[in-house]
């Protein structure tokens, strides 16, 4: 299943609309949930018992978490007792009801994205004790956005033992918020207290969101047909065949797929904040501009910032700040600086965050070594943070120049266009000998170099101007200039004049029908 | 208040701490700068800062920083 | 109710510049000449008068396993697949009636499967799919404005066949077995199989029948009531099928588990379609002919499409 199917955005969704502004304001979220629940069963079947297993285990455990507190507050009051142990003795009950909801959650994520890669593994380790035993290796095609619901479902168990927010007691609410139609696909993978109220609460459907809406699905059907599906070309042929490439048009390669995968991701993203547009609920945002980034944190506070948001919160935090990492802390902050001594405890931290991410993007090393690079990265960076700073104070460089800003854009987007290359290679090998073809071979000429990438004249332009229209309503974006407020206030002649355009450039200019294979959805599969 | 623009003037000094009111959300302070951060604070005015309280409304400005801090210290 | 107006106003806007657009993407070289729903329904409208000297006709099996582009590579014959999803006789014989009226084929091969169809059993979700298949308009034709920028005219690189190289395996099944089954063919197809034969005898047409390889359209009922019907009208009868005549690899020459052939399976099919017109000296080779340069444009697009598709 793809957002991107017409059948999606021309369909399913006025049909939904339709059902929801007639029926009472009461069956409004029910209507919502059902309409999840059977996108879910189109593209998952009896799958959906999963989504439907891990909503049942969220909502029992958030009335247990309540219940317990309740207990600790009764038992607060009781005179002459020791307070601390008290708290001690309840925290450790709701300790065991979260680790027990996670483990539950993961598993199924396991069986399903994992169990493969690991038999794998342990047959191959096997093998080299030569101990003459295989498992059998069992493929399972996972229910659809289970990646994401997973993480949903722990990112609110562990709010409400936090006492970030309260569990929820009315099912339909909790259920929606981990299966609300538009996010169920490819996330983002928004937290219980951004979304879960709005999405419940949702009541009508304006005129102006209604075309607010469908103005951001037809941007994210832009993306997709006249940039993703005609750089796919390319990107295939270069990675397919990079033996016979030469370093640029490796380079060209690699920097397409970034692109095609920023294209394909926030297209996505805009197919689905335009849908929660539609029933007036705003979904936030996954994506600000990435490729203004100006080192590779910042990239990934801009890139995917859902997950990055869940990894911070989750994992980061949680870990530097145990008990132990303190210590480690503490103890270092007698011989180094502040700086120096946070390195260890938020080094290990970063590097559980990014061997948990390179592990959620999928079950395979191309990935574990994209969130291992990324690790280095992110850690060099913060080492050299203060050598750097130094040596632009001694040769008086502005780091907050533009020509400093130019230069830190174009360092970040290299070192993610090699990341992403890592990413789509087949083979960690394969990424290596990628990259050393770049500086070997850089300008060997070979026969028909360029035209085997199998785009033609009018391919390279509609690339080309479709990528410069995306940067141009990025920089205004950056400006804090929505380009949508400014079209809406154009004189109507003007405004229609832009829509008829874009409409009409998807459905003539884009990259579809018998001589275009359209691209699967990437983040749908991790 | 001064002691906690110094500790925060050590860290980045590229900011304005008085005025700056999105520390966090326009991205001045990352998380291993954060993480600096609290374990100067913790030092420094004898508080513990549990994961819960770090989210971007708490860290975005000294002063909403400070507020964490005086919550803290009177709990 | 403004609002309501105005959107109104929005869509009927757009669906005239939706038809403006689909005027200039239709083929320009015979849109004057035929009327505009007959280039969608006969894609062979598209091509030059008199250059097209074989017509193969049939249903989806014909347009997945016979690829005129690879006859007008190897032989340089110019071929045409005049086939349309679940095609019926009737429909069979309408397209011949529309393509002899501009072209002069020679030889016509006829796809046995169609005759098999039974047009009173159609369901509603294969007329609706006809539907679209019809007003899919822009799906056919939206990329044409390259051709135009490119050529000054449409080319059309496939020439009615349908490229799919993907290839998902069939299972083994022993189809072309005796399943001590008779097969019928509805009386409304006699009778339309009858009108071709007759088209073709008063255009000087040679028919040849041919059954594709197919493991989930054909079986062996099939295949005896096909030989039985060429006997009957006197017709050659190519039999793809027995003894799997092209030694097709089901586990990496067919599109989907056995039903369709993908390219790998057409371009074996094509061969030797090419190389049965060509001993039996069918029809000419317009390889070196200037006034066919069209086919040889035609042949690099599809160059293009089966190298980077």
């Amino acid at each position: 299943m793809s957002f991107f199917d017409l059948g999606f955005a021309f369909l399913f969704v006025p049909i939904v609309v339709l059902i929801f502004i007639i029926v009472p304001k009461k069956v409004k979220p029910l209507v919502l949930l059902l309409a999840s629940y059977i996108l879910f069963f189109i593209a998952s079947k009896f799958l959906i018992i999963f989504l439907l297993l891990s909503t049942l285990s969220i909502f029992i455990a958030g009335k247990k978490l309540n219940k317990i507190d309740e207990l600790k507050t009764k038992a607060l009051e009781k005179k002459d007792i020791d307070k601390k142990e008290i708290k001690e003795k309840f925290k450790k009950k709701k300790r065991r009801i979260v680790l027990l909801v996670i483990l539950f959650n993961i598993i199924f994520l396991f069986i399903f994205k994992y169990l493969k890669f690991f038999t794998i593994n342990i047959n191959s380790l096997l093998d080299i004790f030569k101990i003459d035993y295989n498992f059998t290796i069992i493929k399972l095609v996972a229910p659809i956005g289970i990646s994401y619901y997973t993480l949903k479902a722990i990112s609110y168990v562990v709010d409400v033992y936090n006492g970030k927010i309260e569990a929820d007691n009315n099912f339909v609410r909790l259920a929606l918020y981990l299966s609300f139609f538009p996010q169920i696909l490819e996330g983002p993978i928004s937290k219980y207290d951004e979304v879960a109220d709005n999405i419940y609460n949702a009541t009508k459907v304006t005129y102006h969101n209604f075309c607010f809406g469908y103005q951001r699905i037809l941007f994210g059907f832009f993306k997709k047909l006249i940039i993703v599906d005609r750089l796919n070309i390319l990107v295939k042929q270069v990675f397919n065949n990079y033996t016979s490439f030469n370093g640029l048009s490796i380079f060209i390669g690699i920097v397409s797929y970034t692109m095609l995968l920023y294209m394909e991701f926030s297209g996505t993203m805009d197919v689905v904040i335009g849908t929660g547009e539609i029933f007036g609920i705003t979904i936030p945002e996954n994506f600000r501009q990435p490729f203004f980034s100006k080192n590779i944190t910042d990239f990934w506070s801009r890139w995917h910032i859902s997950l990055g948001h869940f990894f911070k919160d989750y994992v980061f935090y949680p870990v530097s700040l145990s008990k132990p990492l303190k210590k480690i802390t503490t103890s270092l902050r007698k011989k180094f600086s502040v700086r120096t001594s946070s390195l260890v405890a938020g080094g290990i931290a970063l590097f559980c965050v990014w061997f948990l991410n390179g592990l959620w993007h999928g079950a395979g090393y191309t990935y574990l070594f994209f969130g291992m690079y990324h690790f280095l990265l992110i850690f060099m960076g913060n080492i050299f943070e203060p050598i750097i700073q130094s040596i632009c104070t001694r040769l008086k460089i502005s780091r907050t120049s533009k020509k400093y800003y130019s230069l830190q854009i174009i360092k970040t987007s290299i070192l993610v266009f090699i990341g992403e290359m890592f990413f789509r290679a087949d083979s960690v090998s394969q990424g290596f000998s990628m990259l050393g073809r770049m500086f070997t071979r850089l300008f060997v000429l070979s026969k028909n170099e360029f035209y085997r990438f199998g785009l033609d004249f009018y391919d390279v332009i509609l690339i080309i101007v479709g990528l410069l229209i995306v940067l141009f309503i990025g920089i205004l974006k950056e400006k804090n200039i929505s380009v949508r407020e400014e079209i809406a206030k154009k004189h109507v002649v003007v405004r229609w004049l832009i829509y008829y355009l874009l409409i009409l450039s998807i459905i003539i200019l884009g990259a579809y029908g018998n001589s275009y294979a359209p691209v699967d959805p990437i983040y749908a599969d991790f | 208040m001064e002691r906690l623009i110094e500790i925060l003037e050590e860290l980045n000094p590229d900011v304005d701490y008085k005025t700056c009111e999105d520390l966090v959300d326009g991205r001045h302070l990352d998380s291993l700068t954060i993480l600096s951060l609290i374990s100067e604070i913790e030092d420094e005015f004898d508080v513990e800062i549990p994961t819960v309280e770090i989210i971007p409304a708490n860290f975005n400005s000294a002063k909403s920083i400070m507020a964490l801090i005086e919550k803290l210290q009177e709990e | 109710m403004k609002n309501f107006i105005k959107s109104i106003i929005f869509c009927i806007i757009l669906v005239v510049l939706l038809t403006v657009s689909i005027y200039f993407l239709i083929p320009q070289n015979n849109i004057r000449k035929y009327n505009f729903l007959n280039i969608l329904d006969y894609e062979i409208l598209e091509e030059e008068d008199n250059t097209i000297d074989v017509l193969f006709v049939g249903d989806s099996l014909v347009y997945s396993s016979v690829s005129p582009m690879e006859i007008w590579n190897n032989f340089g014959f110019t071929s045409f697949d005049c086939s349309t999803p679940a095609q019926l006789t009737e429909t069979a014989h309408e397209y011949i009636k529309i393509a002899i009226e501009r072209q002069h084929p020679k030889v016509i091969f006829l796809e046995a499967n169609i005759l098999f169809r039974d047009p009173a059993k159609r369901t509603d979700e294969r007329k609706i799919k006809d539907l679209y298949d019809r007003y899919s308009i822009f799906d056919k034709y939206h990329d044409n404005w390259k051709d135009y920028l490119s050529y000054g005219k449409r080319i059309n690189p496939t020439k009615g066949y349908y490229y799919i190289n993907r290839t998902n395996k069939a299972k083994k099944n022993n189809y072309m077995e005796d399943k001590k089954v008779r097969e019928k063919i509805p009386d409304i197809n006699i009778e339309y199989f009858n009108k071709i034969i007759d088209l073709c005898n008063s255009n000087d047409i040679q028919l040849i029948l041919f059954g594709v390889p197919s493991m989930k359209s054909w079986t062996y009922a099939k295949d005896q009531k096909a030989n039985e019907i060429a006997n009957e009208y006197n017709l050659t009868f190519i039999d793809f099928n027995v003894n799997n005549m092209l030694d097709i690899d089901w586990e990496n020459e067919t599109k989907d588990e056995g039903s369709h052939l993908n390219y790998k399976g057409a371009k074996k099919v094509s061969q030797y379609l090419g190389n049965y017109l060509f001993e039996n000296n069918l029809v000419e080779n317009h390889k070196e002919d200037p006034s066919y340069d069209d086919w040889n444009k035609a042949y690099n697009k599809y160059e293009r499409l089966i190298e980077f598709n």
